[in-house]
């Protein structure tokens, strides 16, 4: 057995499976700064929309809203996210929180939706 | 009239299975009733493993010329013998020994697979790499015990943890292993969660164990469709050898990324894979006669093979550690086994391990990084191995 060419081939085998990840690594890495740097012009524009877009109207009156166990906070957390959700969907219309009621316990709904569009490719 | 009854008879009876089998062809038809029992109740691997025990099964049947692995095993395969004399399985083999069939597989598995926690994560790729240690520790013990370079490299590359790459580089360096070498890779591969876990915990902490990574950055659209052409043209030009390998997998994960092509998204994930799959495994278990697996070498194959597998995830996991101790304490050593490959099933063992010290704790998205990080990596050693030796 010639130990010089086994040594060798370790060497080059672990040498160049290294190199060839770190320049993978580098090249990652530029990509995603450029496209970063694109994208983060891009998103300049989109930030002035929400301020020269009239606001969405808001409701005719104050609906009470039943918070037997959510504080205010989370209640004008929610009302918040319908209120941008609903203003892209139907933009003009009138919406209302009548009732915030909590459907289940444990994981919340939007994280396992997160964990399962995570997980469901594996 | 009876004269010719009998003589037919006599002559049916001389032909069968029944007067020409030797004790080494029953050891191999039940090693091959064993897999499949493995790949049937303990659903090891069993997608490969049972037709890799059929074809071992059918292969030692006396008398049947299903399959000649005489055929192959000459500096130049003579193909019209293949093509007049051969049997079933012979034409089939010819996939693996034309280098077809590892490839298709992982033109399927890049259809599979998301490389998104590789992208939003590119220091998983020194995991994979750091895994890849066990291919060449191995090799170096595989000459020790008497392995020819070719051979050792055969055997080294199980510690791949990849199927088809072991297959390819088998097949070209050392075909008179094939048989072995499958059973050996695909065995281990589904042995993992057995394998891994107590090596994993012998090298970390409790307090390494229990570090809660940061969540991945969403990874857009246009960094998955450039990361296959990426990785294509970094790989083919270092080393052109592992280019069909490589090649295939990225052309699969371009095809799904890119969203245009989903009928043959489909069929490269479904109905291409299992075709291939079937006869990928069909005849690998063929080459797995009584006169190439019951030997001394086998054994050697077998040693080296788990030797492989847990230097690979050592080497994974103590880098792990580095990158643990480099970045204050933000990255959990456990997914650095995962750089193994072994799709998905390494990955899996790392988010058990983790769970098991910290139920809350998902480890599986960041264990995906190395886990196909692994594949890549064992490629590019499959390529430097054939490059040398080939």
């Amino acid at each position: 057995m010639d130990w010089t060419t086994a040594f060798g081939t370790i060497l080059t085998g672990l040498v160049v499976v290294f190199v060839a990840l770190l320049l993978l690594i580098l090249l990652l890495t530029i990509f995603r700064n450029v496209l970063g740097g694109m994208s983060g012009k891009k998103e300049e524009k989109p930030a002035a929309k929400p301020i020269s877009r009239p606001a969405p109207p808001a409701p005719a009156k104050p609906a009470p809203v039943v918070t037997s166990d959510i504080d205010g906070e989370v209640a004008a957390a929610i009302t918040a996210a319908l209120a941008v959700i609903l203003a892209e969907e139907g933009a003009g219309k009138a919406y209302a929180v009548r009732s915030i009621k909590r459907v289940r316990t444990g994981r919340s709904a939007w994280g396992a939706a997160g964990l399962a569009e995570n997980v469901r490719p594996f | 009239m009876l004269d010719v009854f009998f003589e037919s008879v006599q002559g049916i009876i001389m032909a069968s299975g029944f007067a020409n089998v030797c004790w080494q062809q029953i050891v191999m038809i039940l090693i091959a009733c064993v897999l499949a029992y493995l790949a049937i109740a303990k659903g090891y691997e069993p997608l490969l493993l049972l037709p890799i025990a059929f074809g071992m099964l059918l292969t030692n049947i006396p008398g049947t010329g299903l399959f000649h692995m005489d055929f192959y095993n000459g500096n130049v395969i003579d193909y019209g013998q293949v093509l007049q004399e051969g049997g079933l399985l012979d034409i089939l083999y010819l996939g693996v020994k034309l280098g077809l069939y590892p490839p298709l597989i992982f033109l399927g598995i890049g259809s599979m697979t998301d490389f998104g926690p590789l992208i939003a994560n590119p220091n998983s790729f020194l995991l994979g790499a750091a895994a890849q240690l066990g291919i060449f520790i191995a090799f170096l013990g595989a000459l020790l015990l008497g392995f020819t370079p070719e051979e050792a490299s055969s055997i080294g590359i199980i510690g791949g943890a990849d199927g088809p790459t072991a297959i390819l580089v088998t097949k070209t360096l050392a075909p008179h292993m094939l048989g072995s070498i499958a059973v050996a890779a695909y065995s281990y591969m589904a042995l993992v969660p057995v394998i891994q876990p107590p090596i994993m915990k012998l090298l970390t902490t409790k307090k390494e164990r229990l570090v809660r990574m940061d969540s991945l950055r969403p990874v857009s659209r246009t960094e998955k469709i450039v990361f296959p052409i990426v990785v294509t043209l970094v790989v083919s030009f270092m080393v052109p050898d592992a280019a069909p390998l490589v090649g295939m997998l990225m052309l699969g994960n371009l095809m799904k990324e890119s969203g245009v092509v989903d009928r043959l998204v489909k069929t490269a994930q479904n109905e291409m894979m299992n075709i291939i799959t079937i006869c990928l495994g069909v005849t690998v278990g063929a080459t797995a006669s009584y006169d190439y697996f019951l030997t001394p070498k086998t054994l050697g194959i077998l040693v080296m093979g788990l030797c492989a597998f847990a230097i690979g995830t050592a080497g994974g996991v103590l880098f792990g550690k580095l990158m643990y101790i480099f970045s204050g304490g933000k990255v959990n050593p456990l997914i650095g086994s995962a750089g193994v490959s072994a799709v998905p099933m390494a990955a899996r063992v790392s988010q058990n391990v983790g769970s098991k010290e910290d139920p809350t704790n998902f480890l599986l998205m960041h264990a995906m990084g190395p886990n196909v990080a692994g594949v890549i990596g064992s490629a590019v050693a499959a390529g430097v191995l054939l490059s040398i030796y080939a």
